[in-house]
């Protein structure tokens, strides 16, 4: 078990009246496992992501345990938190357009990271090191990509690169806010292939948060059905669409089935 | 068969063209096709093949830089129609936020729509308001509301009743779920399902989603770097997909696209070659429309 996930509570603060957001988490990750996080906007899925790598709003009230590799992250000082976060916990975001800064070209921005995260401070090196996780994304053209500014590119090559930058620490674990929501279809199904075959290469461990039910069928090992804050099923992939126990895992399938199936 | 169709839209060598510095890029390209009244028909596609653009200057957003546009036999080009066209042509954004004004309550958002083709008091328009949000299954007590106190989906709502509420002969509708959810999603496609069964408007339904296209539709278009590629029943199009393009996209659709060649458009003869698996010399050359089945077109050189 690489993340444990014990009791996480979560609520904002609206107007000086408390919001819960997340109740009582209990949710566990292995090594090298996909699981999916599905629920309908509002469901608390981002907090979930967001809540482990403390990036939430500072008014809100995390309670609960999260133990990563035997050690409780939630107790975490800042500066070992700046550690773990993207480093050995990796996070993509659902817009590739604004995980970017738009005035510096992807080029620095990658140099940027390489360099003050993972001290390698000669520039051949950051070279290769880019191409070579270029190659491993499937982006052509490492020379214009590296000298253009993220408007210059599409979105499916931005949220390659995201990716690219993401696995460039070796995480253990990577947490995908929807990260093909964006794109469209033609994109999204390379990504999700391109998820799919890093997990094998790399060994990675993916959380995936989506709303797309036949993305976490196609990608997920395990999938765990969010609703209003509740965890209200967690289950094998198979065992969840084939027999789903909980009324809203059935009416969440059967709205599906009605839009796509 | 084709022939004993009523056309409520026809669309005659439609080119739109944009300024990209001193190249001019065809964000449409020679685009013939029909709307046949009272149906849905699905327009379908990628990021970027001219969808939007196509949809905008049925609207009259953008100039057309050739080509005409009837609706019942009328060209809504000319300046002349436009007042026909605002009353007669709709359309429902993807984005439901940015589609209404958030200093105007759901009441004066849908009053001035009223309004401006009928002189009509405000307490007369009240029932006409209320009766057009019932119609999409909203409470009246929303009025007095503004829409940034509404959920997406209620306001995805209010945007289909103030598109319906001059009873229009044709409502485009561009990824109107594609910022959605799925239970919502579900719920609006099927209230879009039961608006066309009552009321017989015709809906241009554009989307990336082939599944979804599949649930609502009854004719279908494919589109390719500006270009109509194919089109045809439904029924013809999913169980019989004839252009590479229409096979590669229902993979996309399916999560079973793994990879395919970069995306640049070829220039010369069919623009899709350059990424084309079936690709041969004869791709090099223009390629026509060739029925291959009855209603069912396709342009493509292997045909």
């Amino acid at each position: 078990m690489i993340l444990e996930i014990n009791n996480l509570s979560v609520a904002y603060n609206s107007e000086k009246i408390l919001v819960s957001a997340l109740n009582n988490i209990n949710l566990y990750l292995e090594q090298g496992e996909i699981l999916s996080v599905v629920g309908e906007s509002g469901s608390g899925k981002s907090t979930l992501a967001f809540s482990l790598l403390d990036l939430l709003p500072q008014d809100a009230q995390r309670k609960g345990e999260a133990y990563f590799k035997g050690e409780n992250i939630f107790c975490f000082k800042d500066k070992e938190m700046e550690n773990l976060r993207g480093k050995r916990i990796g996070l993509i975001f659902q817009e590739p357009s604004v995980t970017f800064n738009p005035v510096l070209s992807i080029s620095y921005q990658f140099q940027e990271i390489l360099k003050t995260r993972m001290g390698i401070n000669s520039k051949e090196e950051r070279i290769e090191i880019m191409v070579d996780l270029f190659k491993k994304v499937h982006l052509d053209g490492w020379k214009r990509i590296l000298s253009s500014y993220p408007h210059q590119l599409s979105g499916g090559e931005l949220q390659r690169i995201a990716i690219a930058m993401a696995v460039s620490f070796k995480p253990d674990i990577l947490l995908c806010d929807e990260p093909t929501s964006s794109l469209d279809v033609t994109i999204e199904s390379q990504i999700i292939h391109l998820f799919k075959e890093l997990k094998e290469t790399l060994g990675l461990t993916l959380l995936f948060i989506t709303h797309n039910l036949e993305l976490a069928r196609v990608l997920s090992d395990r999938v765990a059905v969010l609703h209003q804050g509740c965890l209200r099923e967690v289950n094998n992939k198979q065992k969840l669409f084939d027999y789903p126990q909980d009324k809203y895992t059935k009416q969440l399938l059967s709205s599906f089935q009605e839009l796509e199936g | 068969m084709i022939n004993s169709i009523y056309k409520l839209l026809e669309v005659k060598d439609l080119s739109v063209q944009f300024s990209q510095g001193k190249k001019n890029v065809k964000a449409v390209d020679g685009v013939n096709f029909f709307l046949q009244k009272g149906v849905i028909t699905a327009l379908a596609g990628e990021s970027g093949c001219g969808k939007t653009t196509l949809a905008k200057t049925i609207l009259k957003f953008h100039k057309p830089a050739g080509g005409k546009i009837y609706l019942n036999s009328r060209d809504i080009t000319l300046k002349s129609n436009e007042r026909y066209l605002r009353k007669n042509i709709q359309v429902v954004f993807q984005n439901p936020f940015s589609s209404l004004d958030f200093r105007y309550s759901i009441f004066s958002s849908l009053y001035e729509s009223l309004s401006v083709f009928k002189k009509i008091k405000k307490d007369q328009a009240e029932e006409i308001i209320v009766k057009s949000l019932n119609d999409v299954e909203l409470d009246k007590g929303i009025m007095l509301r503004y829409p940034q106190q509404l959920s997406g989906g209620q306001v995805q709502r209010v945007c289909i009743a103030r598109a319906l509420i001059n009873k229009p002969s044709l409502v485009i509708l561009d990824e109107p779920t594609s910022s959605l959810d799925v239970t919502t999603a579900s719920k609006i496609v099927r209230l879009l399902a039961k608006i066309q069964q009552d009321s017989g408007v015709t809906f241009l339904f554009i989307s990336h989603n082939l599944r979804l296209l599949k649930k609502v539709s009854d004719f279908c278009f494919i589109m390719y770097a500006g270009k109509v590629v194919e089109f045809g029943p439904k029924q013809l199009v999913y169980d019989n997909p004839l252009h590479p393009y229409t096979k590669l996209l229902m993979e996309a659709s399916y999560y079973r696209l793994k990879r395919f060649k970069d995306s640049k458009v070829s220039l010369n003869g069919c623009s899709f070659s350059s990424r084309c698996t079936y690709q041969e010399d004869k791709c090099s050359k223009e390629s026509n429309f060739k029925e291959v089945e009855p209603g069912h077109f396709v342009s493509c050189c292997l045909f």
